[in-house]
């Protein structure tokens, strides 16, 4: 009997108000009079009580009462209110989500710190790695449009020759022929000049490019011009662009430098532009000269080889460009089959054309590593969440009865996880931005000179993204779990949903990932660490301390000059006052020396790939005093091997060992040319101990401990030599000295490269020790995280079970058997996510194998120790839960009901 | 019994003090003011609800539907700064006019 409610509505009908408003007033009136109703039935009767609210609605009073429409909060809310029971999506439905999901999330601040802290280190890792490669291989060189910018090189595939510079006529064919490109241009990067002229000589790095090339960079000089087509004439006055940086530092800034005559390399130039600061196209370049090619001169497909660069036409993209020039190669093979067969273009964006497949693979394993990292900080983030739906189990049981929508219930928990995200992602900008100074400062001075390691934009959105798929991976199963819950299940079984249930079997499953991800990452980690600490302690060989090294070019390729220069320079760097012993070499110890072949004489090998290799180095007889290596048997070089006399060498143990097994390898010939027509034969006279030897890039191909031979550096002239001197003084207080002693010999000639001898060594580490290090940091968050995870998850199985629990024990069981109970489901997970980790660990660190020094992915030590540690981690998170869970009380547990 | 005019006047006194501490519904002002005064006093929905409509849009009060915990959510109402105002005017007003009408009748409130 409710016809009164009907009467009601009609009644406010008549105030011609808008539907919501109606909808609220009635609503409160309804409210009114029920309550009054449920007031006087006790009191009057049903029926009276029936009639006396009947009375108050049909009263004209009310049908008469004037109410003007009211305005916005009223309206609002009531809106959102229905609109939030109906589950339609909306943005002030969003809001109170938002609302509600702060509240719930403050209702538990242990949970939430857990998982905001998990997921802030998730997302701040991320973005750092992110930040690395966005602002090295991502985001392209600093020109305009520089997206159009291509580089042009060639590839011989049935040769297995994946990337070769052009010869200088292939260049000319593809220039003249081509549409794609608006500029195409030629240069020759990474050639080391000597500058001088008018201040103290210098070696400056540069690059030789044809106008075109320059222009293609769209960078206009500071002041001057840059070249010009009439510059590339062969034989034409030398003209030459300094940079930012050598105008700055060599010449002052001095705005008067145009026109100034300087040498280049012995030879007369003069300065015609100053390129703004920053650039240095094409690789870190201080100084540009002019790229001249004269290709009538020699045969096709011979002398200088280039390589092109142009920017692309609009509209024309690397792939049509790419079938252009392809058509026109095949044009040049039909003409030129000697030298051009199976030569094709490749047309590659200049970046990835640039930048070593090596280090793109080593960036790229980093951020799956910190994809990992990421991805475990959703599961502990998932994980928490998932506890704690089960825990509202009730909560979400109660709101599907008052009619909220399944995707409601669902939106609601991934606004939760939105809301968590959005927080850590915050603070993991925080945590990125220190990361990426960190970074900064240990590679400074290591990167091309378009790197920008800041949050750019770009990092900022990766952040916003990277946020967003953490709440949506971390919130989407406990949501699901939450809308799929059965309502009649859980008002029947008042404390156990089915769905928590099955809540904890995915948390168990989501735990047993974690624990394969993280100890993957802790193999890697391990492995890393044990190399830093092998490179740390190892022992090199020579001595470091008290050794200042330096390098000279000279700009003669007369041997015969080559070699006197040298021999004065010998005495001269001798007579520098707290000089105890120099020496010259080709290279220096545990650095880039030259690999050879070689062949032991009275021995075959089958082809030319099966000569030993070797490290090949040509020191004068002040090399082993410099650097303190004594010979262990034999002799020494001396000054007696001079360039006349009887070609000697000395060879390391290990060499040794490898070619002469069964006896003294002393009095033995070797044949340091084996592949080529001259063969240099040379007679071993002492063996010395094994020196360590590496450099980047060389570091996962080849062992530190290579074969080695030693010859007399007067015995084979060079046109370049580093210089090392012992001193007892501070190594870089006889720089300057070195610098005058080659002065008085060539006062164009500059010493570059001064550095103390334990920086050499340190330069030849610095990226196992910076990406080494790096992953050291991702396991020890990795770790954190998991064992978070594994706390997090049993504890709240053992606060689920602690009525059992204590019904087990007030039946007798002893607290060892509890504890047994919580540890052995715990074993199981850690068992098999340990087991399929340490797989993924031992392929990742293949993967990662770059920065392992002196390491086997396998290393027993390492699987160890790893297990060890994720075991007491695992068992740490366990019995902490499974003590709480001895002591819990059963007559309290039971009477929480 | 008051005169018309007077009650009419005060309803909105009335409300505006039992707001003054306290948010409250409609029923419960209702309630409060039926028990109060003893049952002297006593409004239908048809006085009481557009009573307060007209005090919301003058500003005196605001109305809010407040969700609790386990209840339906209702509709509340609180006194605003306006409403603060005009409640200390009436108090004087009516302090001003029942002294003036004890000077007159001889009446004393005990």
């Amino acid at each position: 009997m409710a016809d009164w409610r009907e009467r009601l509505r009609d009644v406010v009908a008549g105030w011609a108000l808008s539907p919501e408003e109606q909808a609220a007033i009635v609503e409160e009136l309804e409210q009114h009079l029920e309550q009054e109703l449920d007031d006087l039935r006790p009191r009057i009767g049903d029926a009276a009580a029936q009639e006396r609210i009947m009375a108050q609605v049909d009263d004209p009073a009310l049908r008469d009462a004037s109410v003007r429409p009211r305005h916005a909060p009223a309206v609002s809310v009531q809106s959102s209110r229905a609109r939030a029971i109906a589950g339609k999506p909306g943005w002030s439905a969003f809001v109170r989500d938002i609302r509600y999901g702060w509240r719930s999330l403050r209702s538990s601040p242990g949970t939430t710190a857990m998982a905001v802290i998990a997921l802030a280190l998730g997302i701040g890792l991320t973005t750092v790695m992110f930040t690395i490669i966005y602002g090295l291989l991502l985001r392209g060189l600093p020109f305009e449009r520089s997206d159009r910018i291509a580089m042009i090189m060639e590839a011989n595939p049935s040769h297995g020759e994946p990337e070769l510079a052009l010869s200088m006529h292939d260049f000319f064919a593809y220039r003249d022929a081509q549409k794609s490109f608006e500029t195409f241009g030629a240069f020759s990067p990474g050639v080391s000049i000597n500058i001088s002229g008018d201040e103290r000589p210098e070696r400056v790095q540069a690059a030789r490019l044809t106008a075109a090339a320059l222009s293609t960079t769209r960078v206009r000089p500071s002041f001057g011009r840059t070249f010009r087509a009439d510059d590339e004439t062969p034989g034409g006055q030398l003209v030459v662009v300094l940079s930012h940086s050598l105008w700055r530092d060599r010449y002052a800034a001095n705005t008067s430098i145009i026109g100034r005559p300087v040498r280049v390399n012995g030879q007369p130039a003069t300065v015609v532009g100053v390129m703004p600061a920053g650039f240095g196209f094409p690789n870190e370049t201080k100084l540009w000269l002019p790229l001249r090619l004269n290709p009538a001169a020699v045969p096709w497909g011979s002398g200088t080889h280039v390589n092109g660069v142009g920017r692309l036409r609009a509209g024309v993209t690397l792939a049509q460009a790419n079938s252009e020039l392809t058509a026109i190669a095949k044009r040049i093979e039909n003409e030129h089959r000697q030298s051009n067969d199976g030569v094709r273009p490749v047309v590659q964006p200049f970046i990835r054309a640039v930048v070593p497949s090596r280090v793109y693979g080593l960036l790229y394993a980093m951020f799956g590593a910190v994809a990992l990292v990421f991805l475990i900080a959703c599961t502990n983030v998932a994980n928490l969440l998932l506890a704690r739906t089960a825990h509202r189990t009730k909560e979400v049981a109660i709101r599907v009865a008052l009619g909220a929508s399944r995707t409601a219930i669902a939106r609601q928990f991934l606004v939760e996880s939105l809301v968590l995200s959005t927080i850590s992602a915050t603070l993991g900008a925080v945590i990125a931005q220190l990361g990426v100074a960190v970074f900064r400062q240990a590679i400074s001075g290591q990167t091309p000179f378009w790197t920008d390691l800041r949050l750019h934009p770009q990092v900022l959105l990766f952040i916003a993204l990277a946020a967003l798929v953490a709440s949506v991976v971390s919130g989407l199963l406990p949501a699901m779990t939450a809308a799929r819950s059965d309502i009649t299940d859980v008002l029947k079984d008042q404390s156990l949903g089915s769905s928590s249930l099955r809540g904890g079997k995915l948390s168990r499953g989501l735990v047993v990932f974690e624990l394969a991800l993280s100890s993957a990452l802790l193999v890697v980690a391990a492995l890393t660490t044990k190399s830093l600490l092998n490179l740390r302690s190892v022992e090199p060989g020579f001595r470091t301390e008290g050794v200042m090294t330096g390098r000279i070019t000279l700009s003669t390729r007369d041997t015969i000059r080559q070699a006197a220069f040298f021999q004065r320079a010998e005495e001269e760097i001798a007579h520098i006052p707290g000089a105890t012993a120099i020496s010259l070499s080709t290279g220096l110890p545990g650095s880039g020396w030259n690999e050879g072949a070689v062949a032991a004489e009275g021995r075959t090998y089958q082809g030319t790939r099966r000569f030993p290799t070797v490290r090949h180095l040509a020191v004068t007889p002040g090399f082993f005093k410099t650097f303190d290596v004594d010979i262990s048997r034999g002799r020494a070089i001396t000054a007696e091997d001079h360039a006349g006399a009887l070609p000697v060498a000395v060879v390391n143990q290990r060499f040794a060992d490898r070619q002469f097994p069964s006896g003294d390898a002393i009095g033995h010939r070797i044949n340091l040319t084996p592949d080529d027509t001259v063969e240099h034969w040379v007679t071993i006279v002492g063996v010395m101990p094994n020196l360590y030897a590496t450099d980047i890039g060389s570091i996962n191909r080849h062992t530190p401990w290579p074969a080695e031979v030693l010859t007399p550096f007067h015995q084979e002239p060079r046109g370049t030599a580093s210089i090392a001197i012992r001193t007892e003084a501070e190594p870089a207080s006889v720089a300057q000295p070195l610098r005058a002693a080659i002065a008085s010999l060539d006062p164009d000639l500059p010493v570059y490269s001064l550095t103390p001898m334990s920086d050499v060594l340190a330069q030849s580490r610095w990226d196992v020790r910076v990406f080494g290090g790096l992953f050291v940091v991702f396991g020890i968050v990795a770790l954190a995280l998991a064992s978070i995870g594994l706390y997090a998850v049993l504890a709240f199985a053992v606060s689920r079970r602690e009525r059992e629990m204590g019904i087990r024990m007030a039946l007798g069981a002893a607290a060892l058997d509890v504890i047994r109970l919580v540890v052995r489901g715990a074993v199981i997970q850690l068992v098999i996510g340990v087991s399929i980790g340490m797989w993924l660990g031992i392929a990742a660190a293949r993967l990662a194998g770059a920065v392992l020094f002196e390491v086997q992915p396998t290393d027993p030590s390492i699987i160890g120790v790893v297990i060890a540690t994720l075991a007491a981690t695992g068992l740490v998170a366990c019995v902490v839960p499974a003590l709480r869970a001895t002591k819990s009380d059963p007559v309290r547990s039971l009477r929480a009901e | 019994m008051l005169g018309s005019d007077l009650k009419k006047g005060s309803a909105e006194f009335l409300v505006l003090s039992l707001l003054e501490h306290e948010r409250r519904h409609g029923y419960e002002l209702n309630k409060l003011i039926e028990s109060r005064s003893k049952g002297v006093l006593t409004f239908h929905i048809a006085s009481l609800y557009p009573l307060l409509y007209r005090m919301e849009d003058r500003g005196w009060i605001t109305g809010r539907w407040v969700e609790k915990a386990g209840e339906r959510r209702r509709r509340f109402y609180s006194i605003t700064t306006a409403g603060r105002h005009a409640l200390d005017e009436m108090r004087d007003g009516w302090l001003e006019f029942a002294a003036a009408v004890a000077q007159v009748t001889g009446v004393r409130y005990g």
